[in-house]
C-alpha cells in the first residue's frame, strides 16, 4: 500500500523568492539609475549640504582646542599674528610685482599663457570620501571631462578625474590604490611606472642600476611637464636585482580647498 | 516612523562624517529592525557618490555588501532571536 504524503516544504523556498525579487528589483533600479544622469545629478545635489557640512565640522575641528586656550596665550598670539600680517603685506606687493613681471617677459617670449585651467573648489575629502579621492564642485556641465589633470598649483599634478555628474566630479588622487601613472625622473628623464598603494603613497620597482635617490622628483609630461610626485624613500632588494621606490605626493592635499582642473591632452 | 528616521541617518551620517559609518550603520540597522530592506537603497545612494575604484564590484560596494547583509538576515532570520526595537 502506497500512500503520498503531503508535507508543507516547497520546491522554492520564500526566503529564495524574497531574494530573487529584491534582486530584480534592485537590477531595475541600477538600470535606471544608470540610464539617467538627471537622477544622478539630482543625488550629487541632494547630498552637497551634508557634504558641506561634514567638510565644515572637519575643518574646524582642528580648532576646538584654542576655544579652551588661556587669555594672556592669546593676546601674545595676536601680537605675533599682527607682525605676521605686516610682513605679509609686503610679500604680496613683491609677489604682484614678479606675477607682474612674469607675465610681462611670458608676453615678450610668447610663452603660451598657462590660464586655461578650471578652478574648483573640493566639497568633500577623506574622511568624509574613501582614502585617496577628493569630490569637487564642478562637473560636465562647467567642461571637465574624464581623465582631467587636477592640479594644486601650475606644476603640481595630484590625481584625475574619474567620475562625472553634471555638477560633481570626482577626483582619484595619484596615490589611489592601483591607480598607474607612467613618469619619468626629472634628474635624468628616465622612464617609470608608479603604481599608487593608498594613503598618499606612491610606489614603483625598478631594476637595481636604475639611477634614482631620495628627493628626486617624479614627472610627467604633457603641453608641460608636471611634478607627480617626490621620492621618499629607496630600499634595495638586491637577491631579487630590484630597488623599491617608495613616493609621497608633492604636496599636502588635506591643507587645500582650491584645485586647478586642465583638459588632458592626448597627442 | 523611527524606522524611517534610522534610514535617512543611514545615508546622511556616512555623508556627513565618514563613508565606512554605513557599515556599522547597517549592520545595527539589521539587528535593531527586522529585515531592513532599505539598507539596500541607502548602500546604493551612496555608491552613487563615491569612488572606491574602477569595475562592477568596486563601483557597487556598497550595494553587494547590503544585499550580503540582507540575505544573511534573511536566511538567518527564523534561526535566531529577534530584538526588533524598531
Amino acid at each position: 500500500m502506497y500512500q503520498i504524503k503531503r508535507t508543507n516544504k516547497k520546491f522554492l523556498g520564500i526566503g529564495l523568492i524574497k531574494i530573487l525579487i529584491i534582486l530584480l528589483l534592485v537590477v531595475g533600479f541600477v538600470f535606471l539609475f544608470s540610464t539617467s544622469n538627471s537622477t544622478q545629478s539630482l543625488v550629487s545635489n541632494a547630498s552637497s549640504p551634508f557634504f558641506m557640512v561634514g567638510n565644515f565640522f572637519y575643518n574646524n575641528l582642528n580648532k576646538m582646542p584654542k576655544f579652551f586656550s588661556d587669555k594672556d596665550k592669546l593676546v601674545t598670539e595676536n601680537i605675533k599674528l599682527a607682525e605676521e600680517i605686516r610682513d605679509l603685506k609686503f610679500n604680496i606687493i613683491d609677489f604682484e610685482i614678479l606675477k607682474y613681471e612674469n607675465q610681462k617677459l611670458r608676453e615678450q617670449l610668447e610663452i603660451k599663457p598657462i590660464g586655461d585651467f578650471i578652478t574648483s573648489s573640493i566639497i568633500a575629502k577623506s574622511p568624509q570620501v574613501p582614502l585617496d579621492s577628493l569630490l569637487l564642485n564642478k562637473g560636465l556641465k562647467d567642461g571637465i571631462n574624464n581623465g582631467d589633470f587636477v592640479l594644486i598649483t601650475e606644476r603640481i599634478l595630484i590625481g584625475k578625474i574619474v567620475d562625472l555628474t553634471k555638477n560633481r566630479a570626482t577626483v582619484a588622487l595619484n596615490s589611489f590604490a592601483d591607480v598607474t601613472t607612467y613618469a619619468f625622473v626629472a634628474r635624468t628623464d628616465e622612464p617609470i611606472e608608479l603604481r599608487g598603494t593608498g594613503g598618499g603613497s606612491i610606489k614603483a620597482k625598478v631594476p637595481i642600476d636604475f639611477d634614482i635617490v631620495v628627493g628626486d622628483e617624479i614627472m610627467v609630461a604633457d603641453s608641460l611637464n608636471y611634478i607627480v610626485a617626490v621620492v621618499g624613500v629607496v630600499a634595495e632588494d638586491t637577491p631579487f636585482g630590484f630597488k623599491d621606490v617608495f613616493m609621497l605626493l608633492p604636496a599636502d592635499v588635506s591643507k587645500t580647498n582650491i584645485v586647478f582642473i586642465k583638459h588632458f591632452e592626448n597627442e | 516612523m523611527s524606522r524611517l528616521l534610522y534610514f535617512l541617518a543611514t545615508m546622511i551620517i556616512p555623508i556627513v562624517f565618514s563613508w565606512w559609518l554605513f557599515i556599522p550603520m547597517a549592520l545595527l540597522f539589521v539587528y535593531v529592525a527586522k529585515l531592513p530592506y532599505e539598507v539596500i537603497l541607502a548602500g546604493f545612494f551612496l555608491d552613487s557618490l563615491y569612488y572606491f575604484g574602477d569595475g562592477f564590484f568596486f563601483e557597487h560596494l556598497l550595494t553587494i555588501f547590503s544585499l550580503v547583509l540582507i540575505a544573511l538576515a534573511l536566511f538567518l532570520s527564523k534561526m535566531i532571536y529577534w530584538r526588533k526595537i524598531i
